[in-house]
């Protein structure tokens, strides 16, 4: 089998896979070739839209696992293939050159032995930083059940290292991937989490120490595949944020690639549309100094289809509102529908030489498409406020059928039902969401 | 406000336009349109003609460092790259103002004399960012070039990066739309004018092969459930695809339906992967269903750019 087969199978075999960002890489020194870009770098945009930043790829898909859910299961009647460390090297190598990636996202499937698989994937970055000299992005999954040993030699040498939840709950998983357990997924996470802050303190103490994992951890879950709740999701992400400083957790919509009588059907949609507001929460949790609780509560465990989650913190806090822009706290600003962290920055930096009404608002690029109906300049407001909920949702989403928030419909879960969002209309594990 | 019935011509180069700005600091003036040398037709209006003088040149330059400081030059900087017209009215209104107030005025992105600077300077930081992105060189014979066709005049800006990354190889950047060059080799870089460039034919066997790879690549990793070509483009402008080669067979042949887009396609219900025979082969997947156009589906690392 040629290099061009093995690419094209491991490729697909690794495409599932969300996460390939590029960014937080610190700058190595004494490489040959490659730099870092600490706000990543994405290098072209798939046919799907999403962004190709780093050549990602499984080593080997021949997996001894037999986990429900993944096309590499053991039980898939499917072409295997397995690069030579060297090849894969090499590929990475001659992509980059030509800049065509920022490096390397090496993940495999567990061949042979847990302790084999790692060793094999060390084998491919020891090539790439000694022999080649190279000092661009790799981020590497950790396997679950290598020795410690091993992933520690695989973080010194790796920029991210990420350990793939799955699924979110421990119910899931053991309906779903028999061959992994809640703690073999915990065991690596909180090793990485703790080698990281050891580093953190040797460097400190010593420049010279070499640095594990620079760039921190993250991990991916899958949605739609087993019956959790957005809340859920929300607050297992939260707790992964605060408790083991994970720089990112990815969703991945659930797209069937196999057919199970314990997964949705093979014709099932991938639940886009939910995952795009779960990023958007995430991103609320991140960088605009929300709380999941904040967001959704178990009574109100899913969000809003037709609005995204900022909305709808703001239709049930309409008290706080209108915000005055030329007062506002920063953290205020950045509750409003809208305005984001660049323009709540660009406000705040702004206002101190001049106060600002709506025309400078979009000169410096403050678009206020919904900003305006929360928000007064010098005490005007642009145009007439919005006096309950139920107007500012008409007005943010155009008129409706329902005048009623989505809130108040008695069984809220089933505008997921409704046609509005009909790809999430899946028969799941349990039935409902 | 441009009041005055007079046209500045300068030689198109920066220290012009600073004698320029010198010129109407000191005859306490704005005209209505600074202009290369013989561009625009004929004017009613009085036309004063500048040559590049480095004295006058480097007082404002001066001025500029030190007392509007380092974030104001490099606005000034970036603004003069902007290439579609208007940046010289826009940073002498700029320095006008800014003059006036001194370094804050760059933070005053609002005002009516700095925003529109404000904006060239970032739409030339736009393009350097996708030229990062989206170049794309090739190997020959062990050197590397690469041709782009940027809006604005963004080669400059890209040494630093590339010198960096590709510190130990040969490389040269052909801006052809600009008829500039970068060339670096052995830890130098030079910048030239070059207005025809002869590049060495890029059909070389082993980055045939690479390439070959990379357009597999390309088109193995995106999920079909998830096409979403508008997406895609928002990205990734089409004007960037022509000198890149995994999607520059389909802006030729325009619109390339789905199913030939993606590596593999869905078969019945299972999921199956067509090997490929040999090598050099193109795929022709069976047709397959795509979805209807979703609400903005969103993958997640598209938000990472927002941070």
């Amino acid at each position: 089998m040629d290099v061009y087969q093995k690419l094209a199978i491991l490729t697909e075999a690794a495409k599932y896979d969300v996460s390939c960002s590029s960014s937080g890489a610190a700058e190595r020194g004494g490489g040959r070739l490659g730099s870092a870009l600490p706000a990543g770098c994405c290098h072209a945009f798939a046919a799907d839209g999403r962004c190709i930043s780093l050549l990602k790829i499984l080593l080997s898909n021949a997996c001894a696992y037999d986990c429900k859910y993944c096309l590499n299961r053991r039980s898939a009647d499917f072409p295997r293939a397995t690069f030579e460390p060297r090849e894969l090297a090499d590929l990475t190598v001659e992509f980059y050159r030509r800049n065509y990636i920022e490096g390397l996202f090496l993940s495999s499937a567990v061949f042979g032995s847990p302790d084999y698989t790692c060793e094999r994937m060390i084998e491919v970055v020891r090539i790439l930083r000694e022999e080649y000299g190279f000092t661009g992005y790799i981020h590497a999954k950790a396997i679950p059940g290598a020795s410690d040993g091993l992933t520690r030699r695989l973080g010194l040498l790796a920029d991210r290292m990420s350990v793939n939840i799955e699924l979110p709950s421990r119910e899931s998983l053991g309906l779903l991937a028999p061959d992994k357990t809640k703690e073999s997924i915990v065991h690596p996470m909180t090793f990485l989490r703790n080698g990281i802050a050891e580093n953190r303190e040797d460097l400190v103490k010593y420049r010279s120490t070499p640095r594990f994992v620079p760039a921190g951890q993250s991990t991916q879950m899958i949605v739609g595949a087993s019956p959790e709740s957005d809340y859920r999701i929300l607050t297992l992400s939260e707790k992964l944020y605060q408790n083991y400083g994970l720089k990112r957790v990815y969703f991945s919509a659930y797209t069937p690639v196999v057919e199970d009588s314990l997964l949705p059907a093979v014709d099932t949609k991938p639940p886009l549309l939910r995952e795009h507001r779960l990023y958007q929460a995430d991103w609320l949790l991140r960088f605009y100094g929300f709380q999941a609780k904040e967001i959704l509560s178990p009574e109100r465990p899913m969000l809003y289809a037709e609005i995204d989650p900022k909305c709808g913190w703001v239709l049930r806090n309409m008290d706080d509102f209108p915000v005055e822009v030329n007062t506002a706290d920063y953290e205020l600003l950045l509750r409003v529908p809208g305005i984001g962290v660049t323009s709540a920055k660009r406000i705040v930096r702004e206002r101190r030489q001049h106060s600002l009404d709506f025309e400078m608002l979009k000169r410096i690029g403050v678009v206020l498409k919904r900003a305006r109906f929360f928000l007064t300049c010098g005490g005007v407001s642009m145009q007439a406020l919005p006096e309950t909920p139920e107007q500012a949702l008409e007005w943010l989403v155009g008129p409706r059928s329902s005048p009623s928030l989505p809130d108040y419909e008695p069984e809220q879960l089933s505008l997921f039902h409704s046609a509005l969002l009909r790809e999430e209309a899946v028969p799941c594990l349990k039935g409902e969401f | 406000m441009p009041g005055e019935v007079l046209v500045y011509e300068y030689d198109g180069s920066y220290d012009g336009l600073m004698t320029v700005v010198f010129d109407c600091f000191r005859e306490k003036t704005v005209p209505c349109e600074i202009r290369v040398h013989g561009e625009g037709g004929e004017s009613f209006y009085e036309i004063r003609s500048v040559s590049a003088d480095p004295y006058r040149a480097g007082r404002v330059k001066n001025g500029i460092r030190e007392k509007l400081g380092p974030a104001a030059e490099e606005m000034v900087r970036s603004g003069f790259l902007y290439g579609e017209g208007g940046k010289e009215m826009a940073i002498l209104r700029f320095l006008k103002k800014a003059f006036a107030v001194g370094p804050g005025a760059v933070s005053m992105v609002a005002d009516p004399e700095i925003n529109p600077l404000f904006r060239m300077a970032r739409a030339v930081g736009n393009e350097r960012q996708k030229m990062l992105q989206f170049i794309r060189f090739s190997d020959v014979g062990g050197a590397l070039r690469a041709k782009i066709t940027p809006k604005h005049e963004v080669l400059s800006l890209l040494g630093g990066h590339f010198c960096l990354r590709y510190r130990n190889e040969n490389f040269l950047i052909y801006d052809q739309a600009h008829g500039e060059a970068l060339a670096y080799s052995g830890g130098r870089s030079v910048l030239f004018k070059a207005d025809s460039l002869t590049l060495p034919p890029e059909a070389e066997e082993g980055d045939a092969f690479y390439r070959e790879l990379w357009k597999s690549y390309y088109r193995h990793v995106s999920i079909a459930e998830r096409y979403n070509p508008r997406c895609r483009m928002g990205h990734m402008p089409k004007r960037f695809w022509a000198d890149m080669p995994e999607v520059a067979e389909e802006l030729e042949r325009g619109f390339v339906p789905p199913e030939e887009v993606f590596g593999a396609a869905k078969r019945g219900g299972g999921y199956s992967l067509r090997l490929l025979p040999e090598r050099q082969t193109r795929m022709l997947p069976e047709p397959m269903q795509v979805g209807e156009p979703r609400e903005r589906p969103v993958s997640g690392d598209e938000t990472d750019k927002r941070i």
